[in-house]
Protein backbone atom coordinates (compact mmCIF):
# COMPACT_ATOMS: atom_id res chain seq x y z
CA UNK A 1 0.00 0.00 0.00
CA UNK A 2 1.35 3.47 -0.83
CA UNK A 3 2.49 5.75 1.98
CA UNK A 4 -0.80 7.27 3.18
CA UNK A 5 0.50 10.69 4.13
CA UNK A 6 2.45 11.14 0.91
CA UNK A 7 -0.55 10.03 -1.12
CA UNK A 8 -2.79 12.47 0.77
CA UNK A 9 -0.44 15.38 0.24
CA UNK A 10 -0.16 14.52 -3.45
CA UNK A 11 -3.96 14.89 -3.59
CA UNK A 12 -3.76 18.33 -2.01
CA UNK A 13 -4.94 17.35 1.48
CA UNK A 14 -2.83 19.39 3.88
CA UNK A 15 -2.02 17.50 7.06
CA UNK A 16 -0.59 18.84 10.29
CA UNK A 17 1.79 16.85 12.47
CA UNK A 18 -0.95 15.33 14.67
CA UNK A 19 -2.98 14.21 11.66
CA UNK A 20 0.15 12.78 10.06
CA UNK A 21 0.95 10.81 13.22
CA UNK A 22 -2.59 9.43 13.45
CA UNK A 23 -2.56 8.35 9.82
CA UNK A 24 0.84 6.71 10.20
CA UNK A 25 -0.36 4.82 13.29
CA UNK A 26 -3.49 3.64 11.44
CA UNK A 27 -1.46 2.61 8.39
CA UNK A 28 0.97 0.60 10.52
CA UNK A 29 -1.84 -1.03 12.44
CA UNK A 30 -3.96 -2.01 9.43
CA UNK A 31 -0.88 -3.40 7.68
CA UNK A 32 -0.13 -5.63 10.68
CA UNK A 33 -3.77 -6.71 10.92
CA UNK A 34 -3.77 -7.74 7.24
CA UNK A 35 -2.24 -11.00 8.42
CA UNK A 36 -5.66 -11.90 9.85
CA UNK A 37 -7.45 -11.56 6.52
CA UNK A 38 -8.64 -14.64 4.75
CA UNK A 39 -7.72 -13.66 1.20
CA UNK A 40 -10.10 -16.22 -0.27
CA UNK A 41 -12.94 -14.33 1.35
CA UNK A 42 -15.07 -12.13 -0.88
CA UNK A 43 -14.81 -8.57 0.46
CA UNK A 44 -17.86 -7.22 -1.36
CA UNK A 45 -20.31 -8.59 1.16
CA UNK A 46 -22.37 -5.41 1.12
CA UNK A 47 -23.22 -5.50 -2.54
CA UNK A 48 -26.14 -7.58 -3.71
CA UNK A 49 -28.18 -7.27 -6.83
CA UNK A 50 -31.69 -6.61 -5.63
CA UNK A 51 -34.27 -9.02 -6.95
CA UNK A 52 -37.46 -7.58 -8.38
CA UNK A 53 -40.35 -8.10 -6.00
CA UNK A 54 -42.69 -10.74 -7.42
CA UNK B 1 -39.11 11.19 37.49
CA UNK B 2 -38.59 8.13 35.30
CA UNK B 3 -40.75 7.06 32.37
CA UNK B 4 -41.96 4.05 34.37
CA UNK B 5 -42.99 6.27 37.31
CA UNK B 6 -44.65 8.88 35.09
CA UNK B 7 -46.45 6.20 33.14
CA UNK B 8 -47.85 4.66 36.33
CA UNK B 9 -48.86 8.10 37.64
CA UNK B 10 -50.63 8.91 34.35
CA UNK B 11 -52.67 5.74 34.53
CA UNK B 12 -53.50 6.29 38.20
CA UNK B 13 -54.78 9.78 37.18
CA UNK B 14 -52.33 11.35 39.65
CA UNK B 15 -50.93 13.51 36.88
CA UNK B 16 -51.75 14.26 33.27
CA UNK B 17 -49.49 14.64 30.25
CA UNK B 18 -50.14 18.40 30.07
CA UNK B 19 -48.84 18.77 33.64
CA UNK B 20 -45.76 16.64 32.94
CA UNK B 21 -45.09 18.62 29.79
CA UNK B 22 -45.54 22.00 31.51
CA UNK B 23 -43.13 20.93 34.26
CA UNK B 24 -40.51 20.06 31.64
CA UNK B 25 -41.09 23.32 29.74
CA UNK B 26 -40.68 25.30 32.96
CA UNK B 27 -37.45 23.51 33.73
CA UNK B 28 -36.19 24.18 30.20
CA UNK B 29 -36.96 27.87 30.68
CA UNK B 30 -35.15 27.87 34.01
CA UNK B 31 -32.06 25.81 33.09
CA UNK B 32 -31.50 26.00 29.36
CA UNK B 33 -29.97 29.51 29.37
CA UNK B 34 -27.30 28.12 31.71
CA UNK B 35 -26.75 24.63 30.27
CA UNK B 36 -27.62 25.04 26.55
CA UNK B 37 -29.14 21.57 26.17
CA UNK B 38 -31.89 22.51 23.71
CA UNK B 39 -31.39 23.98 20.23
CA UNK B 40 -35.09 24.35 19.57
CA UNK B 41 -38.03 24.17 21.97
CA UNK B 42 -41.34 23.22 20.37
CA UNK B 43 -43.51 24.34 23.30
CA UNK B 44 -46.78 24.86 21.38
CA UNK B 45 -46.45 21.53 19.59
CA UNK B 46 -45.65 19.79 22.89
CA UNK B 47 -48.70 21.30 24.59
CA UNK B 48 -50.94 20.23 21.71
CA UNK B 49 -49.52 16.69 21.68
CA UNK B 50 -49.86 16.43 25.47
CA UNK B 51 -53.49 17.58 25.36
CA UNK B 52 -54.19 14.99 22.66
CA UNK B 53 -52.46 12.28 24.70
CA UNK B 54 -54.60 13.15 27.72
CA UNK B 55 -57.75 13.10 25.59
CA UNK B 56 -56.89 9.69 24.20
CA UNK B 57 -56.23 8.27 27.66
CA UNK B 58 -59.52 9.69 28.92
CA UNK B 59 -61.35 8.07 26.03
CA UNK B 60 -59.70 4.70 26.69
CA UNK B 61 -57.06 4.75 23.96
CA UNK B 62 -53.77 3.76 25.58
CA UNK B 63 -50.73 3.61 23.29
CA UNK B 64 -48.48 2.05 25.95
CA UNK B 65 -45.85 3.14 28.46
CA UNK B 66 -44.64 6.15 26.42
CA UNK B 67 -48.14 7.58 26.03
CA UNK B 68 -48.05 11.21 27.17
CA UNK B 69 -44.35 11.12 28.13
CA UNK B 70 -42.42 14.31 27.25
CA UNK B 71 -39.16 13.55 25.46
CA UNK B 72 -36.53 15.35 23.38
CA UNK B 73 -34.85 14.45 20.10
CA UNK B 74 -31.22 14.87 19.17
CA UNK B 75 -31.02 17.57 16.52
CA UNK B 76 -29.79 15.24 13.82
CA UNK B 77 -33.09 13.36 13.61
CA UNK B 78 -35.27 14.91 10.96
CA UNK B 79 -38.49 16.39 12.27
CA UNK B 80 -41.37 17.52 10.10
CA UNK B 81 -41.40 21.33 9.82
CA UNK B 82 -38.92 21.65 12.70
CA UNK B 83 -35.37 22.80 11.95
CA UNK B 84 -32.76 20.03 12.06
CA UNK B 85 -29.19 21.33 12.17
CA UNK B 86 -26.94 18.42 13.13
CA UNK B 87 -25.27 21.08 15.26
CA UNK B 88 -23.72 22.53 12.13
CA UNK B 89 -23.64 25.68 10.07
CA UNK B 90 -24.07 23.53 6.95
CA UNK B 91 -27.62 22.58 8.02
CA UNK B 92 -28.47 25.70 10.03
CA UNK B 93 -31.57 26.43 7.96
CA UNK B 94 -32.60 22.88 7.07
CA UNK B 95 -36.28 22.26 7.80
CA UNK B 96 -37.22 18.68 6.84
CA UNK B 97 -40.58 17.82 5.31
CA UNK B 98 -40.68 14.45 7.05
CA UNK B 99 -40.03 12.73 10.38
CA UNK B 100 -37.16 10.31 10.91
CA UNK B 101 -38.49 6.80 11.50
CA UNK B 102 -37.35 6.90 15.14
CA UNK B 103 -39.20 10.19 15.69
CA UNK B 104 -42.28 8.80 14.00
CA UNK B 105 -42.21 5.56 16.02
CA UNK B 106 -41.94 7.39 19.31
CA UNK B 107 -44.78 9.70 18.27
CA UNK B 108 -46.89 6.67 17.34
CA UNK B 109 -46.15 5.30 20.82
CA UNK B 110 -47.67 8.49 22.23
CA UNK B 111 -44.51 10.37 23.27
CA UNK B 112 -44.68 14.17 23.37
CA UNK B 113 -41.88 16.06 21.59
CA UNK B 114 -40.49 18.95 23.65
CA UNK B 115 -37.88 19.99 21.11
CA UNK B 116 -34.46 19.31 19.67
CA UNK B 117 -31.27 18.93 21.67
CA UNK B 118 -27.81 20.22 20.85
CA UNK B 119 -24.85 18.10 19.92
CA UNK B 120 -21.22 18.14 18.91
CA UNK B 121 -21.05 19.57 15.39
CA UNK B 122 -22.22 16.88 12.92
CA UNK B 123 -22.09 14.39 15.85
CA UNK B 124 -18.39 14.20 15.05
CA UNK B 125 -16.84 14.51 18.51
CA UNK B 126 -17.32 13.95 22.21
CA UNK B 127 -17.10 17.38 23.84
CA UNK B 128 -20.36 19.01 22.64
CA UNK B 129 -18.34 22.23 22.68
CA UNK B 130 -20.05 23.56 19.59
CA UNK B 131 -18.40 26.46 17.69
CA UNK B 132 -21.70 27.52 16.08
CA UNK B 133 -24.23 27.10 18.90
CA UNK B 134 -22.08 27.37 22.04
CA UNK B 135 -20.88 24.90 24.65
CA UNK B 136 -23.34 22.47 26.18
CA UNK B 137 -22.59 22.28 29.92
CA UNK B 138 -22.47 19.41 32.36
CA UNK B 139 -25.14 19.79 35.07
CA UNK B 140 -22.79 18.34 37.71
CA UNK B 141 -20.30 21.12 36.99
CA UNK B 142 -21.15 23.66 34.27
CA UNK B 143 -17.46 24.25 33.63
CA UNK B 144 -17.14 20.67 32.40
CA UNK B 145 -18.29 18.95 29.21
CA UNK B 146 -21.38 16.70 29.24
CA UNK B 147 -19.74 14.35 26.73
CA UNK B 148 -21.01 13.85 23.25
CA UNK B 149 -21.97 13.83 20.70
CA UNK B 150 -25.46 13.49 22.25
CA UNK B 151 -24.55 16.07 24.92
CA UNK B 152 -27.79 18.07 24.82
CA UNK B 153 -29.92 14.94 25.12
CA UNK B 154 -27.93 13.79 28.16
CA UNK B 155 -28.17 17.17 29.90
CA UNK B 156 -31.90 17.40 29.19
CA UNK B 157 -32.57 14.01 30.81
CA UNK B 158 -30.13 14.46 33.71
CA UNK B 159 -31.84 17.70 34.74
CA UNK B 160 -35.46 16.68 34.18
CA UNK B 161 -35.88 19.02 31.23
CA UNK B 162 -37.10 15.85 29.47
CA UNK B 163 -37.99 12.41 30.81
CA UNK B 164 -36.00 10.72 28.05
CA UNK B 165 -34.22 11.62 24.84
CA UNK B 166 -33.00 10.09 21.64
CA UNK B 167 -29.30 9.91 20.86
CA UNK B 168 -27.06 8.53 18.18
CA UNK B 169 -23.86 6.55 18.70
CA UNK B 170 -21.16 6.19 16.03
CA UNK B 171 -18.20 5.79 18.38
CA UNK B 172 -19.68 6.17 21.86
CA UNK B 173 -22.00 9.17 21.42
CA UNK B 174 -24.75 7.71 23.64
CA UNK B 175 -22.54 5.91 26.17
CA UNK B 176 -19.99 8.70 26.72
CA UNK B 177 -22.56 11.39 27.69
CA UNK B 178 -24.40 8.79 29.80
CA UNK B 179 -21.14 8.28 31.72
CA UNK B 180 -20.33 11.98 32.09
CA UNK B 181 -23.90 12.93 33.11
CA UNK B 182 -24.88 9.95 35.30
CA UNK B 183 -27.48 8.33 33.04
CA UNK B 184 -28.50 5.06 31.46
CA UNK B 185 -28.19 4.68 27.73
CA UNK B 186 -28.40 1.94 25.17
CA UNK B 187 -26.68 1.34 21.85
CA UNK B 188 -28.73 -1.43 20.24
CA UNK B 189 -27.42 -4.10 17.90
CA UNK B 190 -26.77 -2.57 14.48
CA UNK B 191 -29.84 -3.09 12.32
CA UNK B 192 -32.37 -3.15 15.13
CA UNK B 193 -33.35 0.54 15.00
CA UNK B 194 -33.90 2.43 11.77
CA UNK B 195 -31.50 5.23 10.84
CA UNK B 196 -33.85 6.60 8.21
CA UNK B 197 -34.00 10.37 8.60
CA UNK B 198 -30.95 10.56 10.86
CA UNK B 199 -28.36 12.86 9.28
CA UNK B 200 -25.48 10.42 8.86
CA UNK B 201 -21.94 10.50 10.17
CA UNK B 202 -20.66 7.03 9.24
CA UNK B 203 -23.25 4.77 7.57
CA UNK B 204 -22.18 1.42 8.98
CA UNK B 205 -21.30 2.64 12.48
CA UNK B 206 -24.26 4.94 13.23
CA UNK B 207 -26.79 3.61 15.76
CA UNK B 208 -29.90 5.32 17.15
CA UNK B 209 -30.81 4.68 20.79
CA UNK B 210 -32.16 6.16 24.02
CA UNK B 211 -30.73 8.19 26.90
CA UNK B 212 -32.79 7.78 30.06
CA UNK B 213 -32.69 7.90 33.86
CA UNK B 214 -32.80 4.10 34.16
CA UNK B 215 -32.23 0.98 32.10
CA UNK B 216 -35.90 0.11 32.60
CA UNK B 217 -36.74 3.32 30.72
CA UNK B 218 -34.19 2.58 27.97
CA UNK B 219 -35.93 -0.75 27.42
CA UNK B 220 -39.32 0.96 27.16
CA UNK B 221 -37.90 3.35 24.57
CA UNK B 222 -36.31 0.50 22.59
CA UNK B 223 -39.64 -1.32 22.46
CA UNK B 224 -41.01 1.62 20.50
CA UNK B 225 -37.87 2.24 18.42
CA UNK B 226 -36.91 -1.25 17.27
CA UNK B 227 -38.19 -2.99 14.19
CA UNK B 228 -37.64 -3.45 10.49
CA UNK B 229 -38.00 -0.35 8.36
CA UNK B 230 -38.33 -0.74 4.59
CA UNK B 231 -36.83 2.76 4.27
CA UNK B 232 -33.58 1.62 5.91
CA UNK B 233 -32.10 -1.47 4.23
CA UNK B 234 -29.66 -1.96 7.12
CA UNK B 235 -32.53 -2.89 9.45
CA UNK B 236 -33.10 -6.59 10.02
CA UNK B 237 -36.34 -8.49 9.60
CA UNK B 238 -36.02 -10.42 12.86
CA UNK B 239 -37.91 -9.31 15.92
CA UNK B 240 -35.66 -9.77 18.93
CA UNK B 241 -38.09 -8.10 21.37
CA UNK B 242 -40.00 -7.41 23.48
CA UNK B 243 -37.38 -5.39 25.31
CA UNK B 244 -39.27 -4.17 28.39
CA UNK B 245 -37.49 -5.60 31.45
CA UNK B 246 -39.12 -7.93 33.92
CA UNK B 247 -38.83 -6.05 37.21
CA UNK B 248 -39.88 -9.18 39.14
CA UNK B 249 -37.00 -11.26 37.79
CA UNK B 250 -34.05 -9.34 39.25
CA UNK B 251 -32.93 -12.05 41.69
CA UNK B 252 -33.37 -14.81 39.12
CA UNK B 253 -31.36 -12.81 36.56
CA UNK B 254 -28.56 -12.18 39.06
CA UNK B 255 -28.41 -15.87 40.01
CA UNK B 256 -28.07 -16.91 36.36
CA UNK B 257 -25.80 -14.21 34.99
CA UNK B 258 -22.11 -14.61 34.25
CA UNK B 259 -20.32 -11.29 33.73
CA UNK B 260 -16.80 -11.14 32.36
CA UNK B 261 -14.36 -8.60 33.77
CA UNK B 262 -11.55 -8.08 31.27
CA UNK B 263 -8.06 -8.71 32.58
CA UNK B 264 -6.47 -6.81 29.69
CA UNK B 265 -6.91 -3.37 28.07
CA UNK B 266 -10.10 -1.98 29.61
CA UNK B 267 -8.87 -1.45 33.16
CA UNK B 268 -5.37 -0.41 32.12
CA UNK B 269 -4.59 3.31 31.94
CA UNK B 270 -7.72 4.50 33.69
CA UNK B 271 -8.10 7.05 36.44
CA UNK B 272 -7.87 5.42 39.88
CA UNK B 273 -11.06 7.07 41.19
CA UNK B 274 -13.05 5.90 38.18
CA UNK B 275 -11.65 2.38 38.52
CA UNK B 276 -12.45 2.26 42.25
CA UNK B 277 -16.09 3.28 41.69
CA UNK B 278 -16.53 0.61 39.00
CA UNK B 279 -14.92 -2.20 40.96
CA UNK B 280 -16.94 -1.32 44.08
CA UNK B 281 -20.12 -1.48 41.99
CA UNK B 282 -19.13 -4.87 40.59
CA UNK B 283 -18.42 -6.09 44.10
CA UNK B 284 -21.90 -5.00 45.29
CA UNK B 285 -23.56 -6.81 42.41
CA UNK B 286 -21.46 -9.93 43.05
CA UNK B 287 -22.59 -9.83 46.70
CA UNK B 288 -26.17 -9.61 45.44
CA UNK B 289 -25.72 -12.92 43.61
CA UNK B 290 -24.12 -12.32 40.19
CA UNK B 291 -21.15 -14.39 39.04
CA UNK B 292 -18.08 -12.53 37.81
CA UNK B 293 -15.27 -14.18 35.92
CA UNK B 294 -11.94 -12.68 34.92
CA UNK B 295 -10.67 -13.21 31.40
CA UNK B 296 -8.58 -11.73 28.61
CA UNK B 297 -10.69 -10.24 25.80
CA UNK B 298 -9.58 -10.33 22.14
CA UNK B 299 -7.30 -7.33 21.54
CA UNK B 300 -9.60 -4.25 21.46
CA UNK B 301 -6.96 -2.12 19.70
CA UNK B 302 -7.57 -4.20 16.58
CA UNK B 303 -11.23 -3.25 16.76
CA UNK B 304 -10.36 0.41 17.33
CA UNK B 305 -8.20 0.45 14.19
CA UNK B 306 -10.99 -1.08 12.13
CA UNK B 307 -13.48 1.39 13.63
CA UNK B 308 -11.18 4.36 12.98
CA UNK B 309 -10.55 3.47 9.32
CA UNK B 310 -14.25 2.77 8.72
CA UNK B 311 -15.29 5.94 10.51
CA UNK B 312 -12.77 8.17 8.73
CA UNK B 313 -13.65 7.02 5.23
CA UNK B 314 -17.42 6.97 5.72
CA UNK B 315 -17.44 10.42 7.38
CA UNK B 316 -15.28 11.77 4.54
CA UNK B 317 -17.75 10.32 2.02
CA UNK B 318 -20.67 12.03 3.79
CA UNK B 319 -18.91 15.39 3.99
CA UNK B 320 -16.97 15.40 0.71
CA UNK B 321 -19.50 17.61 -1.12
CA UNK B 322 -19.53 20.20 1.69
CA UNK B 323 -15.96 20.23 3.00
CA UNK B 324 -14.54 21.20 -0.39
CA UNK B 325 -16.90 24.12 -0.98
CA UNK B 326 -17.72 25.32 2.53
CA UNK B 327 -14.64 24.54 4.59
CA UNK B 328 -14.95 27.72 6.65
CA UNK B 329 -18.38 26.52 7.85
CA UNK B 330 -16.76 23.64 9.75
CA UNK B 331 -15.21 23.79 13.21
CA UNK B 332 -11.48 23.10 13.21
CA UNK B 333 -11.71 19.78 15.08
CA UNK B 334 -14.38 18.33 12.79
CA UNK B 335 -12.59 19.47 9.61
CA UNK B 336 -9.43 17.83 10.92
CA UNK B 337 -11.18 14.48 11.50
CA UNK B 338 -12.74 14.59 8.03
CA UNK B 339 -9.38 15.39 6.43
CA UNK B 340 -7.86 12.31 8.05
CA UNK B 341 -10.68 10.26 6.53
CA UNK B 342 -10.13 11.82 3.10
CA UNK B 343 -6.51 10.71 3.26
CA UNK B 344 -7.20 7.02 3.95
CA UNK B 345 -6.77 4.89 0.78
CA UNK B 346 -9.77 2.99 -0.57
CA UNK B 347 -7.96 -0.35 -0.29
CA UNK B 348 -7.52 0.17 3.45
CA UNK B 349 -11.28 0.62 3.84
CA UNK B 350 -11.97 -2.66 2.04
CA UNK B 351 -9.41 -4.47 4.19
CA UNK B 352 -10.98 -2.95 7.30
CA UNK B 353 -14.35 -4.42 6.27
CA UNK B 354 -12.76 -7.85 5.78
CA UNK B 355 -11.13 -7.58 9.20
CA UNK B 356 -14.39 -6.45 10.70
CA UNK B 357 -16.09 -9.68 9.61
CA UNK B 358 -13.23 -11.69 11.04
CA UNK B 359 -13.21 -9.81 14.36
CA UNK B 360 -16.95 -10.16 14.65
CA UNK B 361 -16.53 -13.95 14.51
CA UNK B 362 -13.76 -13.82 17.13
CA UNK B 363 -15.81 -11.67 19.55
CA UNK B 364 -18.99 -13.64 18.98
CA UNK B 365 -17.20 -16.85 19.94
CA UNK B 366 -15.63 -15.10 22.91
CA UNK B 367 -19.07 -14.00 24.16
CA UNK B 368 -20.20 -17.64 24.24
CA UNK B 369 -18.20 -17.92 27.48
CA UNK B 370 -20.23 -15.31 29.36
CA UNK B 371 -23.46 -13.32 29.10
CA UNK B 372 -21.75 -9.97 28.77
CA UNK B 373 -18.50 -8.07 29.27
CA UNK B 374 -18.25 -5.29 31.86
CA UNK B 375 -15.94 -2.40 30.99
CA UNK B 376 -15.53 1.25 31.91
CA UNK B 377 -17.04 3.69 29.38
CA UNK B 378 -14.38 6.38 29.74
CA UNK B 379 -11.11 6.21 31.66
CA UNK B 380 -11.83 9.60 33.26
CA UNK B 381 -14.69 11.63 34.71
CA UNK B 382 -15.95 14.69 32.82
CA UNK B 383 -13.07 16.99 31.77
CA UNK B 384 -13.28 20.76 31.67
CA UNK B 385 -14.64 22.64 28.66
CA UNK B 386 -11.72 23.53 26.41
CA UNK B 387 -9.40 20.95 28.00
CA UNK B 388 -7.58 19.15 25.19
CA UNK B 389 -5.36 16.72 27.12
CA UNK B 390 -5.73 14.76 30.31
CA UNK B 391 -3.17 13.03 32.53
CA UNK B 392 -3.92 9.37 33.21
CA UNK B 393 -1.43 7.30 35.17
CA UNK B 394 1.26 9.92 34.63
CA UNK B 395 0.79 10.05 30.84
CA UNK B 396 -0.89 12.81 28.87
CA UNK B 397 -3.62 11.78 26.45
CA UNK B 398 -5.89 13.63 24.00
CA UNK B 399 -9.30 14.08 25.69
CA UNK B 400 -11.19 13.01 22.54
CA UNK B 401 -9.20 9.82 22.12
CA UNK B 402 -9.31 9.01 25.84
CA UNK B 403 -13.09 9.49 25.92
CA UNK B 404 -13.75 7.01 23.11
CA UNK B 405 -11.01 4.38 23.21
CA UNK B 406 -13.03 2.02 25.42
CA UNK B 407 -16.27 2.28 23.46
CA UNK B 408 -15.67 2.94 19.75
CA UNK B 409 -14.64 -0.63 18.89
CA UNK B 410 -18.11 -1.94 19.79
CA UNK B 411 -19.56 0.13 16.94
CA UNK B 412 -17.37 -1.77 14.47
CA UNK B 413 -18.79 -5.02 15.86
CA UNK B 414 -22.36 -3.74 15.88
CA UNK B 415 -23.01 -5.58 19.15
CA UNK B 416 -25.36 -4.09 21.77
CA UNK B 417 -23.94 -2.10 24.67
CA UNK B 418 -25.68 -0.69 27.73
CA UNK B 419 -24.45 2.27 29.78
CA UNK B 420 -25.30 2.21 33.49
CA UNK B 421 -24.63 4.92 36.08
CA UNK B 422 -22.78 3.27 38.98
CA UNK B 423 -21.46 6.01 41.25
CA UNK B 424 -19.51 9.20 41.75
CA UNK B 425 -15.86 10.18 42.07
CA UNK B 426 -14.80 11.91 45.31
CA UNK B 427 -15.23 15.19 43.37
CA UNK B 428 -18.92 14.31 42.86
CA UNK B 429 -18.69 13.54 39.13
CA UNK B 430 -20.71 10.63 37.73
CA UNK B 431 -19.17 7.34 36.64
CA UNK B 432 -20.75 4.73 34.38
CA UNK B 433 -20.04 1.26 33.10
CA UNK B 434 -20.58 -0.42 29.78
CA UNK B 435 -22.04 -3.92 29.42
CA UNK B 436 -21.35 -5.43 25.98
CA UNK B 437 -23.75 -8.20 24.96
CA UNK B 438 -24.24 -10.75 22.22
CA UNK B 439 -25.58 -9.60 18.84
CA UNK B 440 -29.38 -9.44 18.92
CA UNK B 441 -29.25 -10.36 22.58
CA UNK B 442 -30.53 -6.85 23.37
CA UNK B 443 -33.49 -8.01 25.46
CA UNK B 444 -31.27 -10.24 27.60
CA UNK B 445 -28.63 -7.52 27.94
CA UNK B 446 -31.23 -4.99 29.08
CA UNK B 447 -32.55 -7.47 31.63
CA UNK B 448 -29.02 -8.02 32.98
CA UNK B 449 -28.33 -4.28 33.03
CA UNK B 450 -31.60 -3.68 34.88
CA UNK B 451 -30.71 -6.36 37.45
CA UNK B 452 -27.27 -4.78 37.85
CA UNK B 453 -28.77 -1.32 38.34
CA UNK B 454 -31.38 -2.61 40.80
CA UNK B 455 -28.87 -4.63 42.83
CA UNK B 456 -26.62 -1.61 43.06
CA UNK B 457 -29.52 0.52 44.40
CA UNK B 458 -27.50 3.68 43.88
CA UNK B 459 -28.92 6.77 45.48
CA UNK B 460 -28.85 9.40 42.76
CA UNK B 461 -27.57 12.79 43.80
CA UNK B 462 -29.43 15.77 42.38
CA UNK B 463 -27.43 17.68 39.79
CA UNK B 464 -25.98 20.81 41.41
CA UNK B 465 -27.24 22.81 38.42
CA UNK B 466 -30.83 21.89 39.33
CA UNK B 467 -30.66 22.45 43.09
Amino acid sequence: MADWTQAAEARGIELNETQRQRLEAMEKSITLLSAMIDWKEEPCQYFRVQEDPE
Amino acid sequence: MTIAEASAALRARQVCSVELTEACLQRIEQLNPKLNAFMTVTADLARAQAARADGELRSGRDRGPLHGIPIAHKDLLCTLNVRTTSGSRIFTDYVPDFDATSVDRLAQAGAVMLGKTGLHEHACGVTSDNPHFGSIRNPYDPERIPGGSSGGSAVAVATGMALAATGSDTGGSIRVPAHYCGLAGFKPTYGLVSKYGALPLAFSLDHIGPLTQTIEDSALMLDALAGHDPKDPSTVQRDAGPYAVNTDAVQETLRQVRILLPRNFYFENIDTDVKRVILLAAQSVETAGATFVMGAVPEPNQLNTVANVTFGVEAAAVHEPYIRKRRSDYGADVASVIDIGRAIPGAAYVQAQRLRTRLQQVWRMFLDKSDCILTPICPIAAPHIGQTTVGIGGQMEDVRIASTRLVRGVNALGFPAAAIHVGYTPAGLPVGIQLIGRPFGDARLLQIAHAFETALALEKRPCPAVV
